[in-house]
């Protein structure tokens, strides 16, 4: 309750930048003449395309969201959301020293650390949920009968999945350590990290060895769109990484000095 | 009950606490002094469950208080030394909320507090000025009639009849029974307060004594303005301790009870009596001496 309303509103800023985005994309699509983009594309030099993750394998709506929407900017602004919500749900309260009332009133490590979690993949599901239901109905009203919604569904949940690992990091991040520098520097370093390595190893072929040290490489929206089978593994790997970061985060938080 | 045995959390190069050891009776005040940075918020924090010792250990009513923290603090009120709010609440919907946290069902002490502190609780706290906040910590930390009280520098940002009223609050908790430990690096507060002292120093315990112990060992400086230069020498021939002589103006300094000074000065002629104002280092001079010693 109290988390809810002190960060509906960022929630809400999100949501409404990513609708926005998702329905313009969607809008560019035209079924008749998948050329057009194509061409439009062509000025670019493929380098960056592919360093963006715009890259279509297929013309229908679904490869066309695959590679435009879900190459980039499904990761980019729930990435920058999450790691405001991990430091705002926990590392704020101990970087200013504010967690001693929430302590003293008294709530247990164990409780705060739990509720915190819950909440912030809560909220970043909720986001991500909603974009989902908002390219639902966007897609039958301009596009009807066009999208493979059981494609379109799953995804969604791979982009879940990413983010159940990507906030497990975060999470990790804020109640491992004390100070609000060293939260927000290794969430954004190791983060940002990963981004770059991303766009690097999709750059050049030579730097292909590269995807296996980003956690981005486990989500693949043409790999879904196909129905490669290697993203359950994948899927799985995420899932992993989520648990483990959210366990470590927690068995951090409930032992460590906290100097409030 | 407070028990603190051992206790031992280095922090670098001789910062940290070491080896403290000492009681808080149920029904006591009882006072922790020293300076800035000589580990008495340490010590809270161990008390708090914030922080677990390297050595030692550290017990409210038998529980150990890290890992019993949460049932501890069901019965507990704490000041911060540093206090951080919820910035951007209105003052009476964070006591809403700390209440509500604590499930309490009388919010009969919480208005009396208000009331008794005279605290407009209708501004943002983040707007607010220090003293107010001191003063919205200080009902927090009071306000679900607790057993056991901690308080890390309760006075500090409180104007003089501020920190009267605050003693008065004490004296009222005390008369219920209620074990209170507070820091605090002035000595006026603590000796007005609190049945026994610790004073510590870099993290080590200096001396533990009953408050009128304190008191006898505390110094006073006198500052004298004589009318007559020739009642110097009653002054100078007397065992009187003598800190500076600049002819008329003469300052004494007294350990305990002033009798014999005071004997000495109705022999003479005087202008003007004042106590110098003492700082922390002139109270404690006595002790940070003696570590001095110890330390070198």
């Amino acid at each position: 309750m109290f988390n809810l309303k002190n960060n509906y509103k960022i929630w809400l800023i999100f949501m409404l930048i990513m609708m926005m985005y998702k329905t313009i994309i969607m809008g560019m699509y035209d079924p008749e003449n998948a050329e057009a983009i194509e061409a439009m594309l062509e000025m670019f030099p493929p380098a960056l395309l592919n360093a963006m993750g715009f890259n279509i394998l297929d013309a229908s709506l679904n490869g066309f969201l695959a590679g435009y929407y879900y190459g980039f900017i499904v990761i980019l602004f729930p990435l920058i959301f999450t790691i405001m919500l991990s430091y705002k749900l926990i590392g704020k309260y101990v970087d200013d020293g504010s967690m001693a009332f929430l302590l003293s009133a008294p709530v247990s490590r164990q409780t705060l650390a739990r509720t915190q979690g819950f909440t912030l993949f809560g909220m970043v599901t909720d986001l991500i949920a909603s974009i989902t239901l908002i390219g639902l109905i966007f897609s039958a009203l301009l596009f009807p009968g066009e999208l493979n919604i059981g494609r379109y569904l799953l995804l969604n949940l791979g982009v879940i999945f990413l983010f159940f690992a990507i906030s497990g990091i975060t999470y990790l991040c804020s109640t491992l350590f004390n100070e609000a520098k060293h939260m927000l520097g290794f969430s954004i370093g190791i983060l940002v990290a990963f981004f770059v390595i991303d766009m690097l190893s999709s750059v050049d072929e030579r730097l292909d060895f590269l995807q296996y040290f980003t956690l981005f490489t486990l989500f693949d929206g043409n790999k879904i769109n196909q129905g490669d089978p290697i993203i359950y593994f994948h899927f799985t790997l995420l899932c992993l990484v989520g648990i483990l970061s959210y366990a470590l985060g927690y068995s951090a938080f409930i032992r460590k000095d906290l100097t409030l | 009950m407070i028990i603190v045995n051992q206790l031992t959390k280095p922090y670098g190069v001789n910062k940290g606490i070491f080896d403290l050891t000492f009681t808080v009776k149920k029904g006591e005040v009882f006072g922790f002094l020293g300076p800035n940075g000589a580990g008495k918020t340490t010590t809270i924090r161990h008390l708090l469950g914030f922080i677990t010792p390297d050595q030692g250990n550290c017990t409210i009513n038998d529980l150990d208080t890290f890992h019993h923290a949460q049932t501890i603090h069901k019965t507990l009120g704490y000041i911060s030394g540093e206090i951080a709010f919820f910035q951007h609440m209105k003052g009476i919907d964070f006591l809403k909320f700390m209440a509500a946290l604590r499930n309490m069902d009388s919010f009969h002490k919480m208005h009396e507090l208000i009331e008794f502190l005279d605290i407009d609780t209708t501004g943002i706290i983040r707007k607010m000025s220090k003293g107010m906040k001191q003063k919205l910590a200080i009902v927090t930390a009071f306000m679900h009639d607790p057993d056991i009280l901690i308080l890390d520098e309760p006075t500090s940002g409180l104007d003089p009849l501020m920190q009267s009223k605050f003693v008065e609050l004490i004296k009222q908790e005390k008369a219920k029974g209620k074990t209170i430990l507070m820091s605090s690096h002035n000595f006026e507060e603590i000796e007005r307060t609190c049945d026994r002292a610790l004073i510590i120093k870099h993290g080590k315990q200096m001396a533990l004594n009953d408050i009128d112990t304190l008191k006898d060992i505390q110094r006073k400086v006198f500052l004298i303005t004589l009318e007559h230069i020739s009642d110097r020498n009653t002054l100078l021939e007397n065992n009187l301790k003598i800190v500076k002589d600049n002819g008329t103006q003469i300052e004494i300094e007294v350990s305990g009870s002033p009798n014999e000074l005071l004997r000495q000065l109705a022999k003479c002629n005087v202008k003007s009596l004042d106590t110098k104002h003492q700082n922390l280092e002139d109270v404690f001079m006595h002790y940070y001496h003696e570590g001095d010693e110890t330390d070198e």
